[in-house]
């Protein structure tokens, strides 16, 4: 009973955490219409730069937020100028984006191995020098606790930005119907611009907290990643930023429940849900019409 | 697009002087490939090497099929070889079937399993990418999983030593890579491609016309894995034993076969060979040769035919010189 208990905390502290890995990318796809598939090595290197500034400076994990998010939002500049334009342009920008940036994933990841070899790399537990707690006769790692944390932060200033700000309303109106935002005179080039620094930016730095939250970093945790950020937003559903949460949410519950009864089919659970919600109710699991071809 | 005025005019002397038209496509896909495969082991004896292009061959044309005529990318279209090599290898083993039943037998499933994905034909094409790549990741870990091990092999490998026949596989290879090739060229000269190709571009004005598209993508998809799935059971005995991870590869019969088919020009008939042959080996030379630069190398080479040559070689050759394809 307690370890249901104990996996009822954890699915719950991470559910926020799985949800920000996922939110970036439903928010490209829902500007842009691009799947971003560099989203997982993205997240690697975010989580390799946390661990080079831990490393060589000692810098707490929270403190290297300051450094990554500004960082991989100007990263993120050159890249939309790069692809983005003469994507959109194609004739199925879903499919090119998918390949195309497939291709800039296999860029990144052979610049990981380059720098940081073919090794696994963590930052211990001790890092932010405050103890586990104790919850319901368990210890929790502090990490938890920050990264469920910076998640929330994350997810409020999201939810701030799409429908408190002027910006974020035309967000929503280039999402609704791209067209008719143009002809009101919205600024499709200003938001995608803005949108897509602020995914690189969540993605990279929830990658800082990866290697204390899920796994070991390496240079091939890429693939993993972007498929699971994937079953996230399906699950909750394709271009709305904030049903990501449900996805979140479902993941998170399924990942730790059969890490627990069925440890060895961890990997394989939430894949299943995700192929089933894909076939009955692509839309996900609360989603309304169908996006047809 | 392409399709509107070119393919019409083709349809229509298709009908007419049907045979000398097709004669010649078929002239300039054929000869090439019984050249590879026959006389190209004389001058490199290295017959892994022209097997595993066959395979390469096969995977690009089967995903010519589905990306190239009806626009739906599986992005990991590997997940049917692997499973096709997997349910060949456990036919064999389980049940003792004869080599070539169990051949059938992994293209079969390969069929069954491709079923699962036919709802998504109605869907906007990322369900069908994302869906194919979980289906690759979570297949893989099934396969490879310890608790069934004592049918799969798990994550020790499986063996069929017993059924290894390496020169009548590599005749085989080479008689299915003829065969897709031959029906590609069908499709490219038939109805049916002529309707794949029409609703990719407006699917709602095809089913205006009385087509029915869902049942016929659901047809050209069938056709595509079950030509994978056979490969898949070809390659598995060519090896003899294999590890989860050498078939369940993503870069090798996933993205690589997508990167060909995109080099060579997706929706033609000669694209696939052409873009096989040319990047298998640099492929090879650069694997061998640079290991450190391969990731390096394809994703420059992935962003580039993106950005740059969106209809690949043929496409180009086709817009400079009338008539040559």
């Amino acid at each position: 009973m307690s370890l249901f208990v104990d996996a009822l905390v954890f699915s719950l502290l991470l559910t926020a955490y799985f949800s920000v890995m996922g939110l970036g990318l439903n928010l490209i796809f829902g500007v842009m219409k691009v799947v971003n598939l560099a989203q997982g090595t993205l997240f690697m290197m975010g989580s390799f730069f946390a661990i080079v500034l831990y490393e060589t400076y000692r810098i707490n994990p929270a403190l290297s937020l300051v450094f990554v998010i500004p960082l991989f939002a100007l990263i993120a500049v050159p890249m939309y100028f790069a692809f983005i334009p003469k994507i959109s342009k194609s004739r199925d920008p879903e499919i090119a984006s998918f390949v195309l940036f497939f291709g800039v994933a296999y860029i990144i990841q052979s610049i990981a191995i380059s720098l940081f070899g073919s090794n696994y790399y963590a930052i211990p537990d001790a890092s932010f020098g405050i103890p586990s707690t104790k919850v319901a006769g368990y210890y929790v790692p502090f990490t938890y606790f920050a990264a469920a944390a910076f998640s929330i932060a994350s997810l409020i200033f999201v939810y701030l930005y799409l429908y408190r700000s002027r910006t974020g309303l035309y967000t929503r109106a280039v999402m609704d119907n791209r067209l008719a935002a143009i002809s009101s005179g919205v600024s499709v080039r200003s938001v995608s611009v803005i949108a897509f620094c602020i995914s690189i930016a969540l993605v990279a730095a929830s990658g800082v907290f990866s290697s204390q939250v899920l796994y070991s970093t390496s240079q091939d945790i890429g693939d993993i990643i972007t498929v699971t950020s994937f079953s996230i937003i399906i699950i909750g559903g394709l271009g709305k930023p904030l049903a990501t949460i449900i996805g979140g949410a479902v993941y998170a519950f399924s990942y730790e429940y059969s890490s627990i009864y069925l440890p060895n089919f961890v990997n394989v659970i939430p894949f299943l849900i995700l192929i089933v919600v894909i076939v009955l109710r692509p839309n996900g699991v609360f989603g309304g019409k169908l996006r047809e071809v | 697009m392409e399709y509107s005025e070119g393919n019409c005019v083709k349809y229509e002397s298709f009908l007419n002087v049907s045979l000398s038209r097709a004669g010649k496509d078929a002239l300039k896909t054929l000869v090439p490939l019984l050249a590879i495969f026959l006389i190209g082991p004389l001058f490199y004896t290295n017959q892994f090497f022209f097997f595993l292009m066959g395979v390469l061959i096969i995977s690009t044309n089967a995903l010519n099929i589905v990306y190239g005529y009806t626009g739906y990318l599986p992005f990991g279209f590997g997940l049917f070889l692997a499973f096709g090599a997997y349910l060949a290898s456990m036919s064999i083993n389980l049940i003792h079937i004869p080599v070539a039943l169990s051949i059938i037998i992994g293209g079969l499933s390969s069929v069954l399993l491709s079923l699962v994905f036919s709802p998504l034909l109605r869907l906007s094409g990322a369900y069908f990418a994302i869906a194919s790549l979980a289906t690759f990741e979570s297949l893989y870990y099934i396969m490879s999983n310890l608790s069934l091990a004592s049918y799969t092999g798990g994550p020790y490998g499986i063996s069929v030593h017993a059924a290894f026949t390496p020169n009548i596989d590599y005749y085989a290879i080479a008689a299915v890579a003829v065969m897709s090739s031959l029906i590609i060229l069908y499709i490219h000269h038939s109805n049916f491609g002529l309707a794949l190709k029409a609703m990719n571009d407006d699917r709602h004005s095809v089913e205006m016309c009385g087509v029915n598209s869902h049942r016929f993508r659901t047809y050209a998809w069938i056709i595509s894995t079950f030509l994978v799935g056979v490969t898949g059971g070809l390659y598995a005995i060519y090896l003899g034993f294999f590890y989860p991870s050498g078939v369940f590869d993503l870069t090798e019969f996933s993205v690589l076969v997508i990167i060909f088919l995109i080099f060579g020009g997706r929706g033609t008939y000669l694209g696939p060979l052409i873009g096989s042959v040319v990047l298998f080996i640099v492929y090879q030379e650069v694997t061998l040769n640079y290991p450190n630069y391969s990731l390096l190398v394809f994703g420059i080479l992935i962003v580039g035919l993106i950005l740059f040559m969106p209809n690949g070689v043929v496409g180009i050759l086709k817009k400079n010189t009338k008539e040559v394809f």
